[in-house]
């Protein structure tokens, strides 16, 4: 009796817990087809006119393309270091590992407020900021250590899972480690790959801090844009743009799951 | 006489203050077949990782074909290796897996696809080439690791315990495949196992090891039959070191242990004195011609194992013995709690105690 009134009181709790999470989302999800020009919840109608709007405003359009072009090159770049890194460190003394693994996770520690004027003043005194090219790189490059945890953290649990003398047994064969790693590693490490790219591609496609700081007028990354869009209208256009964003998050991560079993990328499983 | 193929020089390997191998040295010649044994522990797999090239030695000098390896990486080695559990590459066909080596040669298709034919019928699946890994037997999933180490023709084969996963009568198989694989293509090979049985069966010579150094390096025979050291008498097949001396009675030899188990040595000419005898179980012969002057021996159990029977013997002095014999249930006499005496025959090694 007891035990099952405590296990009724934790299935209360989970669901408490899961729509104080999912709540807001609906709430902008609703707020978004609202005709009216402020947000209005709940909706007092059905309106497209907000998603059709994000579509018809350059600025947006230019965004989204820069913040996709460098959401999917930083995953790719993400993805590849920590493949190489997992790769290299299995070599390497262990002090060098644990070493090198502090360096990788610590951007997820370090606020990205700190992180954000350091990156500005850093591309200031290096003269990297100053012209368009160097300015996208320094971006990039940070949003690569900002993703890098996510991709370390998805491609070193997979690789741990990959027993060495498969890579051993191609090199005996005579393969270069270039060939080890194309023709073995990182077939065997798709699932890893494809968790390590879909997180990657999501934390850098709404990270809206160091963007901020390194913004330029002619490179305004979408967070940015909505921030800015924001403090001039309070129309449900950003709430429509909200709503697509937690679509395409959701769907990344559900194919995601389907490929590979996040749980087992994550190492939740045991 | 040719160089040898494989020359091991005064190798010595060190994990911190740990020695693996210790100033070991071997030399093989071509179409030879080594086997390495020893217990868990004895070195064995660090000096097939040494010749492999995954590690170099601390000093020391490994040369194949008189060629020095220090400094060569595993893949510019063109060795064959087959591991205990197969590490065939999952997502690669069984075609793709025996033809990878070929590929990393530069070999054109034509010519490599007729090799990996050729390889996966010399251990009979040709019939499997287009399956996965996943959808093989243990004992098929080696036999591709096999084609795979062999495809691509290696100056030198090496086999790290490939047959300790399976399960016996598979593991039986595929030694008697090995054995005639390796006589067919005259591969000159190294065979690491602690299974004495599989080393006895397939080996030119054997190499036994212990605390990184070769106790006895001889042809299975001799390993057996003469071991240069108590350990290697302990480890190569079953034995008991007795502990005690060989006395004359009369016109032959006894052998007696301290606490007065006596057995009578038939065709020995060792000299009289203190000695420590290796005691197999087939050579114990069990006699019910009972002297006075000897203390006792009874029959504890008899246990049916096929071909021979074991006879576990228990001594006055509490000494339990394991005589192996062939089938003497005709012999009425023998039978549980009966007193028989007991006598050694065959060749017997003794070492000094």
């Amino acid at each position: 009796m007891r035990a099952r009134l405590l296990r009724l009181a934790y299935l209360l709790a989970v669901a408490v817990g899961c729509v104080y999470l999912l709540a807001p989302t609906l709430v902008v999800a609703l707020a978004s087809i609202s005709p009216t020009a402020t947000m209005r919840f709940p909706p007092t109608g059905f309106s497209m006119t907000w998603y059709a709007n994000f579509f018809s405003r350059p600025e947006f359009l230019t965004s989204l393309r820069l913040s996709a072009a460098l959401a999917v090159g930083v995953a790719v770049a993400s993805t590849l270091l920590a493949v190489l890194l997992a790769v290299t460190l299995r070599r390497a003394p262990p002090v060098i590992g644990t070493v090198t693994q502090i360096a990788v996770l610590m951007p997820a520690i370090l606020p990205t407020i700190v992180l954000g004027p350091a990156v500005l003043i850093f591309g200031a005194e290096t003269g990297l900021a100053g012209g368009r090219t160097g300015a996208l790189l320094l971006l990039a490059g940070t949003h690569v250590a900002l993703t890098l945890p996510f991709a370390w953290q998805a491609i070193a649990t997979s690789y741990a899972s990959l027993p060495p003398m498969l890579e051993e047994a191609a090199e005996v064969s005579g393969a270069s480690r270039a060939r080890v790693l194309g023709r073995v590693v990182i077939p065997m490490l798709l699932p890893g790959i494809v968790a390590a790219m879909t997180f990657s591609f999501l934390v850098s496609f709404d990270e809206p801090v160091v963007s901020l700081f390194t913004t330029r007028h002619d490179m305004i990354t979408l967070p940015t844009q909505v921030f800015t869009y924001l403090r001039f209208r309070a129309d449900p256009t950003i709430a429509a743009l909200s709503t697509m964003m937690s679509l395409i998050s959701l769907c990344l991560m559900l194919v995601a799951d389907r490929v590979v079993g996040l749980d087992r990328i994550m190492g939740l499983t045991r | 006489m040719t160089a040898p193929l494989l020359s091991i020089q005064s190798v010595t390997k060190r994990y911190g203050r740990m020695t693996a191998v210790d100033g070991l040295s071997l030399d093989l010649a071509k179409g030879e077949f080594v086997s390495l044994l020893g217990p868990s522990g004895c070195g064995k797999t660090t000096l097939l990782r040494l010749i492999a090239g995954f590690y170099e030695p601390d000093s020391g000098a490994i040369l194949i074909e008189g060629r020095s390896m220090r400094g060569v990486p595993p893949a510019r080695r063109n060795l064959g290796l087959v591991f205990q559990n197969y590490s065939l590459w999952p997502h690669m066909t069984v075609a793709e897996n025996v033809a990878f080596g070929l590929d990393c040669r530069g070999i054109k298709a034509a010519e490599s696809k007729l090799r990996v034919a050729d390889c996966l019928a010399l251990v009979q699946l040709d019939s499997l080439a287009g399956r996965y890994p996943r959808e093989l037997s243990g004992g098929q999933q080696q036999r591709v690791a096999l084609a795979r180490a062999l495809a691509y023709r290696p100056t030198l084969l090496l086999l790290d315990e490939p047959l300790s996963a399976l399960d016996r009568k598979l593991r039986e198989d595929l030694q008697a495949e090995l054995r005639r694989l390796q006589r067919e293509l005259g591969v000159t090979t190294i065979l690491v196992t602690h299974d004495q049985d599989e080393a006895l069966a397939l080996s030119n010579r054997i190499a036994v090891m212990n605390g990184g150094r070769i106790e006895h390096l001889g042809s299975p025979e001799a390993v057996y039959l003469t071991p240069a050291t108590p350990f290697v008498a302990g480890f190569v097949g079953r034995a008991m070191l007795l502990d005690g001396s060989v006395q004359r009675n009369g016109a032959g030899l006894v052998f007696v242990t301290e606490d007065g188990l006596t057995l009578t040595l038939s065709g020995s000419d060792r000299a009289p004195g203190p000695a420590r005898l290796v005691l197999r179980p087939e050579m114990i012969k069990v006699s019910n011609a009972i002297s006075g002057d000897r203390r006792p021996i009874f029959v504890e159990d008899i246990i049916f194992a096929g071909a021979r029977r074991t006879i576990v013997l228990r001594t006055a002095g509490g000494r339990q013995i394991g005589a192996s014999v062939i089938d003497q249930s005709h012999e009425t006499w023998l039978k549980l709690g009966s007193e028989v005496s007991l006598s050694v025959r065959g060749a017997m090694t003794f070492f000094e105690c």
